[in-house]
Order: C-alpha cells, then structure tokens, then sequence
C-alpha cells in the first residue's frame, strides 16, 4: 500500500501508459486493494462525465461561428487624422520668450563680470565728500538771514584757504557771514539775488 | 461504490478511444486551411467537448452556446497561429477559457451578481436535454450523473472546476492543463486532487437516484 503510484494508477485509466507499463500496473492493480478502489473511483468519475456527455443537446449549427469569425474578420485600423493647428495669434511670442530665458541665462550664470549676491552686503557708511571749488552749496546753516532763500543753489567758488576772503562776483549780494569762530574762509555761501 | 450504474464505469479502453492517434491525424490534416468544410470537421470534432467545457464554466445554456461561437470564430480567424497541429484540443481550450471569463466578467459588470442557472446556493443547474434516439432509462441515468456531476461543480471554485473538466472530462494531460492554465504541475495536481474529492464526496453520496 505504502509503495502505490496512484499516479500510475490514474495513468492507466487514462490510457496514457505505454503497453508495458500498462501491463505492469494493471498485474500490481489486481493484487492490491487501495490501488484496485483507485481504478474504480477513477473509471466512475470519468463514466459521469460521460453520461452527463451523452445527455447534453446537440451541437449548435457551425454557419453562425463561421460567420461571426468572418464578420469580425476585416479589422482595419484607420489612422487618425492629425489635428488641423489653429492660427498662432502671436507667432513670435515663443521665440521672444525664448530669447529672453537664454539672455537672462547667459546673464546670470555665463558672465565673469557679473555675480548674484544671494545675501545683501552690511550697508556701508555713508562717506560725505567735503565740498570743492565749483559745488553746488547746499548747507542750510549758511544761510545768511534771508527769510525766504531759493532753493536752486548757484556755482559758487571757494576761496582758497590761503587767500583772503573776496566777495563773491556770481551777481550774489556778497555779505559775509561770521561764523564766530574767526575762520572766514569757510563761511561765504551765495544765493542769486532775490527776486524783486 | 457498489451502487454506482455499471454504465458509469468505463473502461480504459474506451478513454483511449477518445484520444486515439487517428483523432490528432484527423486534426492535424484539417488544420492550415481556412475551407469551411475543414473548419466545420475541426467543429463537429471538438465542439461538444469545448461546450460542455463551457457550460461547467458559465453554468448556463445559452451563454455556453454562445461563447462556443465565439471561441471558434477565434479559433479560426488565428488557426495559422497554431504553431503544433497536434495539440490544437489545449489550444481551443485555452481559448474556450479565455472567452468564458470573459462572458463571466461582462456578466457581473452588468449587474447579474448569480448565474442565471445556479441557485442561491451556488448549485448548478445546467440544461440537460436527452437524444431523441436514447432510451428513457439511458436519459434518465444520464440526468442523474449529469446531476451528480453539476453538483459538485457547483461547489468549486472556477478554476478548480476548469482543471477538473479538463482532466477528467476532456483527458488533457497534467503538462497540457498547466501550460493552458498557466500554473505550474505542482499546482495543478494539487488543484485536480481537491476537485476529485469533492467529486468522490458527490459520487458516494450517491445511492441509486435517491438525491
């Protein structure tokens, strides 16, 4: 029982042993019960399915399976159209957009000359350049007392501070102004005359 | 055992029948052409063994009959694609299957969660109708294997009930029913071993006609 091949057994139903085999098994089958009630089970499962072969209807007409393979035979594939393209209304908008990325591009990351700070450098301090000859006057304690002064400063020239102070000769009043600590030199500030 | 009719044991002789080296001649000659007259021998040959495949698989009628159409015309719109003529039985299988889960998906998608032939208790009920020219008594032994059978159909799984038709219905061998199904021979067997015991349950339950 233990060294059974119900394999074999089930081959031999089947009809799928060669002649020798088939001899073989069946001497084994008729001296061995288990293998025996195998070869039984087996010729009832498959007698089932014959009877319940021989009970089916009969087979429908082969016409209709020929001509559904022959209807859906002609399966032609039919390219699409490719789409009709709508006018560009502005044409050159791609072109110009791409023109600008690749001269913002080069700007950014081609030139030597030009680095992006991505932190803002400390503000420096503010440098006051001292006044020279020629400079617009635009400090208002020079003022010389005149209640409404204009506000459009003409060219005045320092006097040097190795000569003596002269009147200015731009058309201003030429006062003087004393700044109380004895150094005239740097004391002048001309203002047009006033408007009469 | 002992109350089994003596026409469901057969022989195995007459299984070899089925499967002689004639049949695969007969197949073999009538493949490579698209004559109707070809086409129709390779139908009446393998037609009522692929819908009765067909209706283990969909459990109705009128769906077998129809999924049989489709699987021929399949069949014979990609007969060049045969590559052995020899095995074109496995062949009209694998394609009887495909359209059967196929006709079962279109079915569920519209909403028929049961069967039209299984009742609520997954039960088979398939459409058994007699040969004019059998006897009664031969009709009658044949509804009640036919019973027997679609009962413990009705209690396997889809797959498992396909393997289980394909061996012991239709005679494929292991090696064909795993390269139609897609598994490995292990798993087939182990498949095929579980279907029969629940046959062998349904045919020991039976005594003489009286379920």
């Amino acid at each position: 029982m233990s060294g059974c091949d119900f394999e074999a057994v089930e081959a031999l139903a089947f009809g799928e042993l060669t002649p020798l085999l088939a001899d073989a098994v069946s001497a084994h089958v008729v001296g061995c019960p288990a293998c025996a009630k195998e070869l039984e089970l087996l010729r009832a499962e498959r007698g089932v399915f014959v009877e319940r072969a021989k009970a089916s209807p009969p087979l429908p007409g082969f016409s209709a399976a020929l001509a559904r393979s022959r209807w859906s035979r002609p399966e032609v594939v039919v390219a699409k159209a490719a789409p009709i393209a709508a006018p560009r209304r502005f044409p050159w908008a791609f072109s110009a957009i791409g023109v600008a990325a690749a001269a913002a591009f080069a700007g950014l990351y081609l030139l030597p000359s030009t680095t992006v700070a991505l932190i803002d450098p400390p503000a420096a301090a503010p440098v006051v350049a001292e006044p020279a000859t020629g400079d617009f006057c635009h400090d208002e304690s020079f003022t010389t007392g005149i209640t409404t002064p204009p506000k459009v400063p003409v060219v005045c020239e320092m006097p040097s501070p190795a000569a003596d102070p002269e009147p200015c000769d731009k058309g201003c009043t030429g006062e003087e102004i004393d700044t109380g600590n004895n150094d005239s030199r740097v004391t002048e500030a001309c203002y047009p005359p006033l408007p009469r | 055992m002992a109350l089994l009719p003596d026409a469901w044991l057969v022989s195995p002789a007459m299984i070899v029948e089925d499967t002689s080296e004639a049949a695969k001649e007969r197949a073999r000659a009538q493949l490579g052409s698209s004559d109707p007259a070809l086409l129709a021998a390779v139908y009446s040959e393998h037609g009522p063994g692929i819908r009765r495949f067909l209706q283990g698989l969909l459990g109705d009628r009128a769906a077998a009959d129809d999924a049989l159409q489709e699987t021929f015309a399949r069949a014979f719109r990609r007969m060049d694609t045969l590559r052995d003529p020899a095995r074109i039985a496995p062949w009209l299988f694998g394609i009887a299957r495909n359209v059967a889960l196929e006709a079962r998906k279109a079915r569920r998608r519209i909403g028929r969660l049961l069967d039209p032939g299984q009742s609520a208790d997954g039960e088979l009920h398939e459409d058994h109708q007699g040969s004019d020219h059998r006897t009664p008594e031969a009709d009658l032994l044949g509804r009640e294997a036919a019973g027997v059978v679609d009962r413990a159909l009705g209690q396997l799984s889809t797959d498992r009930r396909a393997v289980l038709m394909l061996r012991v219905d239709h005679g494929l061998s292991y090696d064909d029913i795993a390269g139609l199904m897609g598994w490995t021979l292990a798993k087939v067997k182990i498949e095929i071993h579980r279907a029969r015991e629940v046959l062998r349950e349904e045919l020991c339950g039976y005594e003489g006609g009286s379920r």
